[in-house]
């Protein structure tokens, strides 16, 4: 039983990463709903009325397959295993299916997969691979399915408070946070590696074999926000500007490699393992951590704009359109931060057995950075006969190396909710079907239809997600 | 290095399969066998007998296998090509040899896997033709081929070939390791056993 709990502790910490897509946006297909949830994108948005909808909690709804499925009831797996290892089974744990389900708890996965009878591991002085018996065919050695364990949170620009005091004075509303960003990223692993270790053909070097980097910031905050809504005759406008700065009290980034270079006779077992690792710190108290560090010093500031306006259908000639919503916001159109601080790097050298390293003091991070993220939106709501109301979106997002572009539809008869949506983003398709019931403003649940790669076997797993929207 | 890219091919094996799933693991042998050992010069002998080993020295070859308590069946694959300067002046065999890997002599005679047991039979060759040993162990087999399927079951062992033959003439002869194959099958869930 104690077995068991630590078994669910350990799924419901994996759940953490993945619970946190929207469910109404996931049945959109990610199109942008106008209203405060679109302001990190244009802080017009900040004062724009909620339509009460979306959010909400979304239920681990995956947990049930462990209870359900009777090829992945883990308690009963790790506390009667005898008729799991009787010969012939009398009963089957389904490792691939629980792992699957269990990297994505916030989808009840329907079509679990389906692991092969049969599985070999070919293992050679310089390579490993797979190989489904059952299906005859080979199983890539896709790393990343295990990353999924790890979770890859990315990088991300600017400061997100990890506790803010938000309060408004008229428009302006103030939110003075701590912030502490942490933005590991999971270990890389050299695809043309894995691929040569696979077909047994090590030749060349990998000076990146292994290389894993991460960053971490911590400091104080503050954002001033103007927002206010303007009525010119029938059309009613939001305009709204952002201005955050930090101040730091610490900043460290790391990255780390690992590389390989196979013997003469490319065996694995005989290559040559080098590495190297650098290191930079930036905060007023780093003098304290001794290693030649000295004190540093950091701050940022940043600016974003925004404007929406709400036009009343009838002006535009069309009885049926209630509104019509226009939105356009920048985000990061000033962003300047510098870091001042000491930098370490030290490097392996494998063929000489030397360990050499390298102290900076006057290393700096960050810079004057021209990086916006341009976010345009339009929507419609439409009353039509026999009491059907429709919301249609249209968004896109242009910068930071990235184009999206989104296309949804919401459709509402009496307490019913209907919605669908397609997206293109950064040139990769997808699509969004759910539902949803609306008992009252803000009283409702929300269904859609998830779809994710299949670990290991290749495929797509399909599943459904729900969230819970109580009101208060 | 080799141990991570073990541990991460094993992770995501059984990542990928079921309890029914039946694992095999293949271990390319001859890999683990440096090149100039596989194939070391060629050898002028006088008429007599010949004695030569595989892996060169007498230590024999520890195989990166796990404990292999959930093993169900072994397949052994050998392979060794003799090439002699003189055609049809050679009478050979090979023979398989497993021991614990503590054993101070893995070519002793107690650690042969026994030519006369049903589990295996000597190959004849004259020429050049390639004398190959291919054999499934389990523990039902006779007790000296059990012997070497629990020392191979144990993950601890080492593994070596003999190939003694007698030339009729004095020669040069070639001898070469082709290929050496060990492959294990078992369902890896027994473990909880």
């Amino acid at each position: 039983m104690k077995r068991a709990l630590t078994t669910i502790g350990l799924l419901l910490a994996l759940s953490g990463a993945a619970l946190a897509q929207d469910v109404r946006s996931l049945g959109l297909g990610g199109a942008l709903v106008p209203g405060p949830a679109v302001s990190p994108f244009n802080p017009a948005y900040l004062n724009y009325p909620s339509d009460g909808r979306g959010g909400g909690f979304t239920l681990p709804v995956g947990l049930l397959n462990f209870v359900l499925n009777p090829q992945m009831n883990v308690i009963d797996f790790l506390s009667n295993r005898s008729p799991y290892l009787s010969n012939p089974p009398q009963k089957i744990f389904n490792f691939l299916a629980a792992f699957d389900q269990a990297t994505h708890l916030n989808s009840f996965i329907l079509n679990t997969p389906t692991p092969p009878g049969e599985l070999s591991i070919n293992l050679s002085a310089s390579g490993i691979s797979l190989f489904d018996v059952t299906n005859n065919r080979p199983i890539n050695l896709d790393f990343s399915s295990l990353g999924a364990l790890f979770g890859t949170p990315s990088a991300t620009s600017g400061v997100t408070p990890l506790i803010g005091i938000p309060f408004s004075v008229g428009p302006v509303a103030i939110k003075i946070g701590v912030f502490a960003n942490i933005a590991p990223t999971a270990p890389r692993i050299d695809p043309a590696l894995i691929t040569d270790i696979s077909d047994g053909n090590l030749n060349g070097t990998y000076p990146n074999a292994i290389s894993v980097s991460g960053q971490a910031a911590a400091g104080v905050s503050l954002d001033l926000a103007f927002s206010t809504p303007i009525s010119l005759s029938t059309t009613k406008l939001y305009i709204g500007a952002r201005a955050s700065g930090f101040f730091g009290a610490g900043y460290a980034d790391g990255r780390a490699s690992v590389s390989v270079k196979p013997g003469s006779d490319s065996a694995l077992t005989n290559a040559k393992i080098g590495y190297e690792y650098t290191y930079f710190i930036s905060s007023p108290l780093a003098a304290g951590l001794g290693q030649g560090i000295t004190n540093g010093l950091g701050y940022g500031v940043a600016g974003d704009f925004g404007v929406v306006a709400d036009l009343p259908g009838i002006s535009l000639g069309v009885p049926e359109l209630e509104k019509f919503t226009i939105g356009f916001g920048v985000i990061g159109l000033v962003e300047a931060n510098t870091w001042s601080g000491t930098e370490i790097r030290t490097v392996y050298n494998p063929d000489d057995g030397t360990s050499t390293s390298t102290t900076n003091n006057n290393a700096t991070r960050g810079g004057i950075n021209f990086n916006p993220l341009f976010t345009a939106n339009v929507a419609g709501t439409f009353s039509l006969a026999g009491g059907f109301r429709v919301l249609a979106m249209l968004d896109g997002q242009l910068g930071r190396g990235g184009f999206n572009l989104h296309l949804g539809v919401e459709a509402q008869w009496t307490l019913f909710v209907l919605r669908g949506g397609i997206g293109l983003e950064n040139g990769r398709f997808r699509f969004g079907l759910g539902g949803g019931l609306e008992f009252a403003p803000g009283l409702g649940l929300d269904l859609a239809l998830t779809a994710h790669p299949t670990p290991f076997v290749g495929g797509t797993s399909f599943g459904v997600a729900l969230a819970l929207r109580l009101g208060f | 290095m080799k141990k991570l890219f073990l541990m991460a091919a094993l992770v995501t094996a059984f990542s990928a399969c079921s309890t029914a799933t039946l694992i095999n693991i293949n271990v390319d042998g001859d890999s683990f066998i440096p090149a100039n050992l596989r194939s070391p010069p060629p050898l002028a002998v006088s008429a007599g007998p010949i004695v030569q080993n595989y892996p060169i020295p007498d230590g024999g070859l520890a195989l990166p296998l796990p404990s292999l308590v959930f093993l169900t069946k072994i397949a052994l694959k050998l392979n060794v090509g003799v090439v002699s300067s003189v055609a049809g002046a050679i009478t050979g065999t090979l023979e398989l040899f497993v021991a614990p890997v503590n054993s101070g002599n893995l070519y002793d005679a107690a650690n042969k896997v026994p030519t006369n047991a049903t589990c295996i039979t000597d190959v004849i060759v004259n020429g050049t033709d390639p004398i190959a040993i291919s054999l499934n162990l389990n523990a039902n087999s006779p007790a000296p081929c059990a012997n070497a399927f629990n020392r191979i079951k144990s993950g601890q062992f080492k593994i070596g070939a003999r190939v003694s033959f007698a030339v009729t003439a004095d020669t040069t002869v070639t001898i070469t390791l082709n290929n050496f194959d060990v492959g294990v099958s078992g369902y890896p869930i027994q473990i909880l056993q």
